[in-house]
């Protein structure tokens, strides 16, 4: 894997930016690389990285988040441990940005690193989110988030999903939407996210990453096992 | 109308626009922030209110207000800040102003922490606040339910003048699913004589809690007791699965009852006779349903996401006619699909 080792993912709240940066972390691993992922989200103190640590620790990925003892906080308190993975040009650093412009605004504190390396900026989409349904919505969040980060959006992501009721035509209807906004911002769709039992048939170039859902509910089965159970 | 994913407390604002409410008070607290952020976004597009309060006493009472005002009006919170509002809803209870409520219940007691709970079923439904009174109380358990029941709830309180409350938890306020929102409904349909609206040719409304004679703290005390009896008769509300040839009928409402439903399941493919019933409105209880299980000769496990509070409310339904077991975790815990699952095996 060449070009840039940071990348950040930015997106609207609910966007599904933990999910594929959890597994974007993964499949750099599975690649041999050394990887940081780092949970940057001030905003939502529910679903986030930094509840799998354990897991992501078994399987090599550095997990760096809130600062020590503040993990289930609502505080908006990152740890200094931060600055090692982005000083640490031996990492591919993997930045999961809380949602919204709001979110967005933890990048601003690590602007000296991004003005000294290149960076991927990739904005995550689920056009089946409120307020994420048209291209034009999505140029407007993409100025606005680029904006109060203070950098450029180089990509996007493709993340359009129902849940578990996503069909093959929710796909090629939310993949439309995702195309007309990139061409708009004038990026490439660096990826599309696949959670299997689905199916998609990439283009030529195209990168797929296929998902596995770790940010499930307690009734739903997790990859990363059933971590509280008689503890 | 097509699809989105949605989470629970951005499903629960937006049902509650779209259900024709125009007037929201509240304040912060973690994990119901989304709904007020949501409403603050989304009221001035639909002509409405959203102010945030400068405390959950000034929310409820603004509430008081514009409820009596004719209007539909909201307010939400979590555990400590639904604490502090109880003396402002005794209040419009008493006066009989229609209203919703919205807990999205966190651990607690005292301050607490940030983790889901279902340990505040008491004071939903015993009262909360002073004086014999109750909320029409609902439990979503999808996100499309918290859609469908803001809506019913700002119908049913309406209809009964009477303050009606969601109490939902913070995984179902923080969870995404798929969700269809309904028409936006008319405004024009809702009509309240009884509301302040300016005298104009009528006469005076008067809207007030105040029962200084005892004869006339009397007459309102019969008058409330008698509509909560027409609710106990009308508004009763459940779901259940899989109990017609079970031997064990799980109970469990919101974020328990998914859980439940998973270790039914499991049960189920161990070959064990497993149901599960779900109250859909925590006040008026389903009483009946229970009692009618019960003398059909089920046993019954109740699952809470608390050490036991609905259970109380289990045992008086079922009355002695059978036998009532109870799994539940303390306020900081989850209940696990593998531990509701092992307490079946453990019973049957």
């Amino acid at each position: 894997m060449h070009g840039p080792r940071l990348n950040i993912l930015i997106g609207a709240f609910g966007s599904g930016k933990t999910e594929v940066a959890i597994n974007y972390a993964l499949q750099l691993k599975r690649r041999g690389e050394k990887v940081g992922l780092v949970d940057l989200d001030i905003v939502n103190p529910f679903f986030r990285s930094r509840e799998l640590k354990a897991f992501l620790r078994s399987k090599g990925v550095q997990l760096v988040s809130a600062q020590d003892g503040l993990e289930a906080a609502d505080l908006p308190a990152l740890s200094p441990r931060i600055f090692a993975f982005l000083q640490n040009t031996a990492y591919q650093v993997v930045l999961d940005v809380g949602g919204d412009p709001v979110g967005a605004r933890a990048l601003g504190r690590f602007e000296e690193y991004f003005s000294q390396e290149p960076y991927n900026l990739w904005l995550v989409i689920n056009p089946y989110r409120p307020g994420c349904s048209t291209p034009e919505e999505l140029y407007e969040l993409a100025r606005r988030l680029e904006e109060t980060s203070k950098l450029q959006i180089n990509g996007v992501i493709d993340n359009t999903n129902l849940g578990n009721e996503t069909t093959a035509e929710i796909r090629t209807t939310g993949a439309r939407i995702v195309d007309e906004a990139a061409r708009l911002l004038t990026v490439p769709v660096v990826m599309r996210t696949v959670a299997p039992p689905q199916t998609w048939s990439a283009a030529a170039g195209e990168a797929i990453l296929s998902l596995e859902l770790f940010m499930t509910a307690p009734w739903e089965t997790s990859p990363a096992g059933e971590v509280s159970e008689d503890e | 109308m097509e699809k989105i994913m949605m989470k629970g407390n951005e499903a629960l604002a937006e049902g509650a626009i779209r259900a024709g409410c125009r007037f929201f008070a509240g304040y912060p607290i973690t994990p119901q922030n989304e709904v007020p952020e949501y409403m603050s976004r989304r009221m001035p597009e639909v002509d409405g209110v959203f102010l945030q309060a400068e405390s959950e006493v000034s929310a409820i009472n603004m509430v008081y207000g514009a409820g009596g005002a004719g209007c539909r009006a909201m307010t939400s919170s979590s555990s400590p800040g639904i604490s502090l509002k109880q003396e402002g809803i005794s209040y419009i209870a008493c006066a009989q102003v229609p209203c919703v409520i919205v807990n999205v219940a966190r651990g607690g007691p005292g301050l607490g922490g940030l983790t889901s709970s279902q340990a505040d079923y008491f004071q939903a439904t015993k009262g909360g606040g002073h004086g014999d009174y109750r909320l029409i109380v609902f439990s979503p358990g999808t996100v499309q339910e918290m859609v469908d029941l803001i809506g019913l709830a700002f119908d049913k309180a309406d209809e009964y003048r009477n303050p009606a409350m969601i109490l939902s938890d913070a995984i179902m306020g923080q969870m995404m699913e798929p969700v269809v929102l309904p028409e936006m409904r008319d405004l024009q349909q809702i009509n309240k004589p009884w509301a302040t609206t300016g005298m104009k040719n009528r006469g005076q409304n008067l809207i007030n809690s105040l029962g200084l004679l005892p004869e006339d703290l009397v007459r309102i005390n019969q008058e409330l007791q008698e509509k909560y009896k027409r609710i106990e008769a009308n508004e009763v509300r459940y779901a259940v699965e899989d109990v017609d040839d079970a031997d064990l009928v799980l109970v469990a409402y919101g974020t328990s009852s998914r859980i439940a439903r998973s270790a039914m399941g499991l049960a189920r493919k161990e070959g064990k006779k497993v149901g599960l019933l779900r109250p859909i409105t925590l006040w008026p209880f389903p009483k009946q349903p229970l009692a009618d299980l019960a003398a059909a000769g089920k046993r019954f496990l109740v699952v809470e996401m608390s050490v036991g509070q609905m259970v109380e409310d289990v045992i008086l339904a079922v009355n002695d006619r059978s036998k009532v077991d109870f799994f539940g975790v303390p306020n900081g815990a989850v209940p696990t699909v593998r531990q509701v699952y092992n307490r079946i095996m453990e019973i049957l």
